[in-house]
């Protein structure tokens, strides 16, 4: 039995101490918006947050989480559901594409921003260097990071729009 | 290619009701009013499939409205991060003067009532477009059944825009459109030409009367169809060449964008597998152990299915865990080429045998062999290209339930018609008993236009008997 917190509320697992936290998040909790792609942490989809700080969840064991806090895409928006600057700052910047890896694209960039509120463009170069895109959204990213950081005004007009079916 | 920059022109022209029900076809880029109006039942056949909701009505094939003047567009296309769920609603919802906050996308069913066929018309016949107006009924018959026959349900080639998006979503807008002005003209008593329409609301100046798209989709949809609707001039665009916000994006950024990887089966405990292929296509497992495997947590059955192997269990992590624990042997090969080098090598060769024989000029643009005798310098230089992977970030996975004579998958396809005839083949089924969903893909970039994973999964749930997510 492993225990910790998933997205602020207390969890209790019966899983292999091996067993990568992305399977647990995954398969045993549900919280699918964590996404498996490479598997051997070179690209990043798998990111969480362990007691804060980004980790590759795909290649980090349940055991390793053992009385901490697990943060996933799903739990970093407000209480009542408002979305965090950083999300808000991807609908504008209108970052996606396919959004396969965005999830963790997101979560590294909120790390980034906890430590550091102002990145120059190298500082954020080198904290997302981790986070593959296939898509090639990286100028966005870049863009949505200083938006969300207030040091760039969001664009324009874009506001979400209907949720796809 | 056509010209496409030339406004497409309205392709239900003379297709009347009565000419379109006889054909019995569904023609991509006529309106499909009379398959979908039926007296007390006016959603018709396409209804039940796509307008099951609660207060949801078909205007035709590739719209709908809902009570609350919602207006959700039917896109056939797969979407895989290109963006032609939204840009198709675009162009629909430009021609229909909806309220783009109040638009919503539908991934069309993997069924024949949905082939693409101005894409299908535009590839392998694009001198059809721009036929007299009297030729398109047989056109758009033609390609439909063509598009069916062929399974032409494909999203590849960059031409979902050009083709089904200036031929279709755009022709359904606007029909639509005059649809529901014709009747709220009728139900207010004043000539449709007054009838001016804006964000999803019609209005009439002169008495004073409005009302949303929704007051009278239900009227709308037993309206006839419009003979020649009319589509806007490029200066009245408001939404095409606009950067209208992505509908996909808000799930996106928050985890609840769901991918064929994502796939849960309400009620069903989802069992996973991990496959290993046999190094080399053609080749064969001749010998396996999977004597360690077999006791390991989780495992639930360890296939050799020949061309690869295959360990269903309770976590797709136990299953990737237990095969790596399998050893195996394979037959020899008969091709001479197994790898990126023997490739190189293949091509090597075989541009040497051809110089040898004197050569084929691909390309030479004016007096090549003057030009060669009098320059003062000759550039010599030899390019290859390595055999590139595809490497869309979510990897290759489809979830599949095989049960009473019938099959159903979740997987991200761009072909989701050929997927399903593939696993109804691998199955010995009709295709009418294989049921396809395709989620929205993290990347397709081509790889999604193959059907391989699809029927290893197919073929692993088939052995289980239960729903199996394979990765």
């Amino acid at each position: 039995m492993v225990k910790f917190t998933i997205n602020g509320q207390p969890a209790s697992v019966e899983a292999d101490p091996a067993m990568p936290i992305l399977w647990v998040v995954r398969e045993q909790l549900g919280l699918t918006g964590t996404k498996f792609g490479c598997g051997a942490a070179l690209c990043g989809a798998c990111t969480v947050h362990l007691d804060g700080q980004p980790v590759r969840s795909c290649s980090t064991p349940i055991a390793e989480a053992e009385g901490k806090a697990i943060t996933t895409i799903e739990g970093i928006a407000g209480p009542e559901g408002e979305l965090s600057k950083v999300q808000q700052a991807w609908i504008s910047e209108q970052v996606p594409q396919c959004g396969y890896c965005q999830s963790g694209q997101i979560m590294a960039a909120t790390a980034l921003l906890r430590d550091n509120p102002r990145p120059s463009d190298e500082q954020i170069d080198a904290a997302m260097a981790g986070n593959l895109c296939r898509c090639g959204t990286y100028v966005r990213i870049r863009r949505a990071i200083k938006v969300a950081a207030g040091i760039e005004p969001p664009k324009g007009a874009a506001q979400s729009g209907e949720q796809a079916a | 290619m056509n010209d496409m920059a030339k406004p497409p022109r309205s392709r239900a022209a003379k297709w009347t009701r009565r000419g379109f029900i006889g054909a019995g076809v569904l023609a991509g880029g006529a309106l499909l009013i009379g398959v979908g109006v039926r007296p007390g039942n006016p959603v018709g056949e396409l209804g039940p499939k796509v307008a099951g909701g609660e207060g949801e009505q078909l205007i035709n094939s590739w719209l709908k409205i809902d009570a609350d003047n919602v207006v959700t567009a039917i896109v056939p296309h797969c979407e895989m991060g290109q963006g032609a769920h939204s840009v198709l609603a675009q162009m629909l919802a430009d021609e229909l003067d909806a309220d783009w906050s109040l638009v919503k996308v539908m991934q069309a069913p993997t069924d024949g009532s949905y082939v693409v066929t101005d894409t299908i018309r535009m590839f392998i016949a694009g001198g059809t477009v721009g036929a007299p107006d009297w030729l398109e009924p047989t056109w758009n018959g033609l390609f439909t059944k063509i598009g069916q026959l062929a399974d032409g349900l494909i999203t590849g080639g960059s031409s979902s825009i050009r083709t089904t998006g200036q031929h279709t979503m755009r022709i359904a807008g606007a029909a639509a459109r005059q649809m529901l002005i014709g009747a709220a003209a009728k139900e207010w008593g004043v000539p449709a030409s007054e009838i001016v329409t804006a964000n999803s609301t019609l209005s009439h100046k002169a008495s004073g009367k409005s009302a949303s798209y929704a007051q009278f989709a239900a009227a709308a949809a037993e309206q006839d169809m419009p003979q020649t609707p009319v589509l806007k001039a490029p200066k009245d665009y408001r939404l095409m060449g606009t950067d209208a916000p992505r509908t996909d994006i808000p799930a996106k950024v928050n985890g609840t964008a769901e991918f064929g990887i994502d796939t849960k089966i309400p009620g069903q405990t989802m069992s996973y597998a991990a496959v290993r292929r046999v190094p080399v296509p053609g080749t064969k497992v001749a010998k396996m152990d999977a004597s360690a495997a077999k006791a390991m947590p989780g495992v639930l059955q360890i296939l050799n299915m020949g061309d690869f192997i295959a360990v269903v269990a309770d976590s797709y992590w136990q299953a990737q865990q237990a095969l790596n624990g399998i050893t195996a042997e394979y037959t020899a090969a008969e091709s001479k080429i197994r790898s990126s080098a023997d490739q190189s090598a293949a091509f090597a060769a075989a541009l040497d045998k051809a110089g040898d024989a004197g050569g084929e000029e691909v390309i030479g643009k004016g007096k090549v062999a003057e030009a060669m005798q009098v320059v003062s310098k000759q550039l010599s230089a030899e390019y290859q290209a390595p055999y590139l992977a595809h490497a869309p970030l979510e990897p290759m996975n489809a979830t599949v339930w095989v049960r009473d004579g019938k099959c159903e998958i979740w997987t991200g396809t761009q072909v989701p018609l050929f997927a399903r005839s593939a696993a109804a083949k691998a199955l010995g089924l009709s295709a009418d008993d294989v049921t396809v969903h395709h989620p929205i893909m993290g990347g397709g970039f081509g790889r999604r236009l193959e059907t391989d994973y699809v029927i290893q999964a197919v073929r692993i749930a088939q052995a289980t008997g239960y729903p199996v997510k394979m990765i």
